[in-house]
């Protein structure tokens, strides 16, 4: 794993632009940043992120298997009682789920370890997915990167497999919040994969869906929504307004509502307690078993539930040396063993890894200037060349 | 290979790929108003048909568009053309529209899509001169009575036409968070 810097393509703003990726700079900052990218060996890429993925993954479906029916669980994961059974049914019908991207402390060498699994709403897709292949594909072509150059990705046939296995009711109306063009992008390009998977789909954001009379989720044309792909956390779901008239909706959601177990901090320390000493997981504890971290060094403290990085404290030897304030102080937390990132020159590395269906199918790589990854960090292209 | 062979876009961005796929396939169906005029046609005896129309009055309680208000009805399907079915108000259908059975195709050496639902269809008062879906996509001339040509995405289970009584009961917390400091320019993560 080395971090190489390069030229990047001079015309590439533009082929962002026309290429819909409108968010590759945001409030003035890079995001998509190609002056350099990651090189990683065959052997790395399979040994050492793709199966470890994969049988994380797998890990996770047992456990969403053992939290269905295990109410001392579902207590320890904070889901509203409200939404129990109609959990527990979309697991039971085996509801087919889409994708998840797993985060890996990983330098190169020994095990990855897994920092946690954003199952139910993980962003990054388009440029991972797409932009990073489309780079690729330019700079071998260009003369650039050398021709024998691979990379792990192919997230974007799976997208387009796994929505025509889904096959959902249609329209499946895809949703996002306003005003932020990531999420936009976001959901546009996996709209753009249904469309691909031969599906009918419709736009919709959250703020604007409607309850009808008989308590069934409408459009602005007051339609209802037969099927439904939200970039909006479950947890927000289940505890807003309409969270009550879910478990009576005929809405077919993605994720689906057994994602809610997975996008969910406490899976952590219940991996660790399902899986003690597993060479990828860390040694990970709910709040009230601190007692339990006086060996580990350094811990990092992180919320149940939060986005992008906030709320999260890096302890080292009773020192907090790192922190990102934020707006998600409100869910309780749990405690991890410090696994800090591999620095690369100013940079802190997180690797990304994608699950499709079940599937792991591709990688991504992000950079931040603190060992925290927040919203301000940036996105770097890899290859395979051994 | 560990990447994709081959991707491109659709429907985002301009680029030179920026075609819409089209997934629609071309079906026929079959349209009656009554079971005599369906027993009469070629393609299903009187048992098979009152079992057919049984099945679209199952998919009609489903499906039809449903109101609060009888007014907000009949301003869409016309005066006298809604009924009361408990709190809710829903058009009459006006026809019934059934797929061609499978013995016909392929006797008739039939390229269409496999067929879909059993379904009623309504017209409404906007436009009389034809027939709509529950979910108001247009299925042929009104009046016409057999075989029509349709397409698939017409076919399947509509999406339905509901009175909506309240609105924005999501995106709550991502608008609360969102303006905690400058944060938030993604609520995915």
């Amino acid at each position: 794993m080395q971090r190489i810097t390069t030229r990047e393509r001079q015309d590439w703003k533009n082929l962002a632009n026309m290429l819909g990726f409108k968010f590759h700079t945001i409030d003035g900052d890079l995001y998509w940043d190609e002056s350099a990218y990651y090189r990683f060996t065959l052997n790395q890429v399979e040994k050492d992120i793709e199966d470890p993925t994969e049988e994380i993954h797998q890990m996770c479906m047992d456990l969403v298997d053992r939290a269905v029916s295990d109410e001392v669980m579902l207590k320890r994961l904070r889901i509203p009682e409200l939404h129990w059974d109609h959990i527990r049914d979309s697991w039971n019908r085996r509801d087919k789920h889409l994708y998840g991207r797993m985060d890996f402390s990983y330098n190169g060498k020994g095990p990855a370890k897994f920092l946690e699994y954003n199952a139910d709403t993980p962003t990054s897709l388009y440029e991972s997915a797409f932009f990073q292949w489309v780079w690729l594909e330019q700079c071998i072509e260009r003369g650039l990167l050398p021709a024998n150059c691979d990379q792990y990705n192919s997230i974007q046939e799976h997208m387009i497999e796994a929505f025509a296995q889904i096959n959902p009711p249609q329209p499946l109306y895809f949703a996002c919040c306003k005003d932020t063009d990531e999420d936009r992008g976001t959901v546009q390009y996996m709209e753009d994969c249904a469309v691909q998977a031969g599906l009918k789909t419709k736009f919709i954001y959250i703020d604007d869906i409607g309850v009808s009379p008989d308590g069934q989720f409408t459009d602005l044309e007051g339609y209802t929504i037969p099927s439904l792909f939200k970039l909006y956390a479950w947890e927000w779901l289940m505890t807003e307004e309409y969270g009550s008239f879910i478990p009576n909706s005929d809405t077919w959601f993605i994720e689906p509502a057994w994602k809610s177990i997975l996008s969910n901090k406490s899976i952590l320390p219940l991996l660790w307690e399902l899986h003690p000493n597993h060479p990828n997981l860390l040694p990970s504890y709910f709040e009230d078993e601190q007692r339990n971290i006086s060996t580990h060094s350094g811990w990092v403290k992180k919320p149940i539930f939060s986005r992008e990085g906030s709320n999260i404290s890096v302890v080292v030897d009773g020192n907090v040396c790192e922190r990102v304030d934020g707006p998600y102080d409100d869910s309780g937390y749990i405690l991890q063993s410090y696994a800090p990132l591999p620095k690369f020159g100013d940079s802190y590395t997180v690797i990304g890894s994608w699950v499709v269906a079940d599937r792991p199918c591709g990688m991504s790589v992000r950079e931040d200037n603190s060992v925290i990854t927040k919203d301000s960090s940036r996105y770097l292209p890899h290859v395979i060349l051994d | 290979m560990k990447r994709s062979k081959k991707i491109k876009l659709t429907i985002m961005g301009l680029s030179p790929l920026a075609l819409t796929a089209c997934s629609d396939k071309p079906v026929d169906m079959l349209v009656y108003k009554t079971l005599d005029e369906c027993a009469s046609d070629r393609y299903y005896s009187m048992d098979q048909c009152e079992i057919e129309f049984k099945k679209a009055v199952s998919e009609r309680h489903k499906t039809s568009p449903k109101y609060k208000y009888l007014s907000d009805c009949e301003s869409d399907f016309g005066r006298n053309r809604c009924v009361d079915r408990g709190a809710i108000y829903t058009p009459i259908p006006s026809a019934y529209m059934l797929p061609i059975p499978r013995s016909h195709q392929r006797e008739e050496n039939y390229y269409g899509g496999s067929g879909g639902i059993s379904q009623p269809i309504y017209t409404s008062r906007d436009d009389y001169g034809h027939y709509r879906t529950g979910d108001n996509q247009k299925v042929g001339q009104s009046g016409q009575t057999g075989r029509i040509s349709t397409s698939t995405s017409r076919t399947k289970s509509p999406s339905i036409k509901s009175t909506t009584v309240s609105r924005g009961g999501f995106g709550s917390q991502a608008s609360a968070r969102g303006s905690w400091g400058s944060g938030g320019r993604s609520f995915g993560g």
